[in-house]
C-alpha cells in the first residue's frame, strides 16, 4: 500500500535531482503541520527550477523525469504513490522569499521541507479567494504563527487580513 | 428574560465558544500522521455526495494511499 511518506520521499529522491533545485509542500496540506486537518484533493509542491535557457519557463524537464519513473498524471497533477501532485514554480517575490525560509519538518522519519506558517497566510491572501482568505484567518490565528513575523511579512508586501 | 437569565445566557454561552476552541486547539495540536489520517478519512467521506452531484474531476476522489 502507498503511503504519504513514501510520496514525500520520492520528492526528496526528485530535488536530490537535476530537474528540480528545490521543493516545498504547500498548500492545505502544508497547512496541516501547523492547524487542524482540513479537506484537501491534492498536493501542492512549490519548486525551483535549475537555470533554464530558453526565455519560457518550462515544467517539461520535470515531468519528463516523472514520466520516465513510470508516474502517471491526471490533469495538471501527477499521480505519486496514489497522491495527486500539483507541481507549482515558484511565482513571485513572495513565494521566492518563502521558499528560502522553509522548516524541515519529520513526516513518519522522512524530512518534509514545508512553507512557514506566516507565508502560507501571506500566499493565501495574495492568491486571494473566500476559500483561501478563510483558511489564512484560521492558520493566523492559530498558535503556529508569529504574529509580529506575520505583520512583517503583511506589511512588506502590501497585504492585510480583511 | 431578566437581567439574571441574560447574565446566564452570556455565561454559558462563553463557555460553550471556550470548550469549541479548545477542542479546535486540541485538534490542531495533534501529530501531523494523525491530522492527514483525518484528511484521508474526510475524503472518503466526501466522495459519494461529490459523484452524487457530478462534478467531479477526474482527480478529485480519495487518495489511494494510507497516512
Amino acid at each position: 500500500m502507498n503511503t504519504l511518506a513514501s510520496t514525500f520521499q520520492c520528492l526528496n529522491d526528485l530535488s536530490a535531482g537535476s530537474v528540480i533545485r528545490e521543493y516545498a509542500v504547500a498548500g492545505a496540506t502544508a497547512a496541516m503541520f501547523y492547524m487542524e486537518a482540513v479537506r484537501t484533493y491534492n498536493l501542492d509542491v512549490f519548486v525551483m527550477l535549475p537555470p533554464q535557457t530558453g526565455s519560457i519557463l518550462s515544467m517539461e524537464p520535470l515531468y519528463s523525469e516523472l514520466k520516465r519513473s513510470g508516474y502517471s498524471f491526471d490533469a495538471e497533477h501527477v499521480i505519486i504513490n496514489g497522491v495527486p501532485v500539483q507541481f507549482i514554480p515558484s511565482y513571485c517575490t513572495l513565494s521566492d522569499e518563502a521558499m528560502k525560509h522553509t522548516m524541515l519538518l519529520d513526516y513518519d522519519g522522512v524530512s518534509v521541507p514545508v512553507l512557514k506558517p506566516e507565508y502560507l497566510v501571506a500566499l493565501w491572501i495574495d492568491a486571494g479567494g473566500a476559500k483561501r482568505i478563510q483558511r489564512a484567518r484560521d492558520l493566523a490565528s492559530s498558535e503556529s504563527v508569529h504574529g509580529v513575523m506575520l505583520d512583517e511579512i503583511l506589511d512588506r508586501f502590501g497585504l492585510e487580513i480583511r | 428574560m431578566s437581567v439574571d437569565e441574560k447574565h446566564e445566557a452570556v455565561e454559558e454561552a462563553a463557555r460553550i465558544f471556550a470548550a469549541k476552541e479548545e477542542w479546535h486547539r486540541k485538534q490542531a495540536a495533534l501529530p501531523i500522521k494523525e491530522k492527514m489520517r483525518i484528511m484521508l478519512e474526510l475524503q472518503k467521506q466526501d466522495y459519494p455526495f461529490l459523484k452524487a452531484r457530478g462534478v467531479l474531476r477526474s482527480w478529485e476522489k480519495p487518495w489511494d494511499c494510507e497516512a
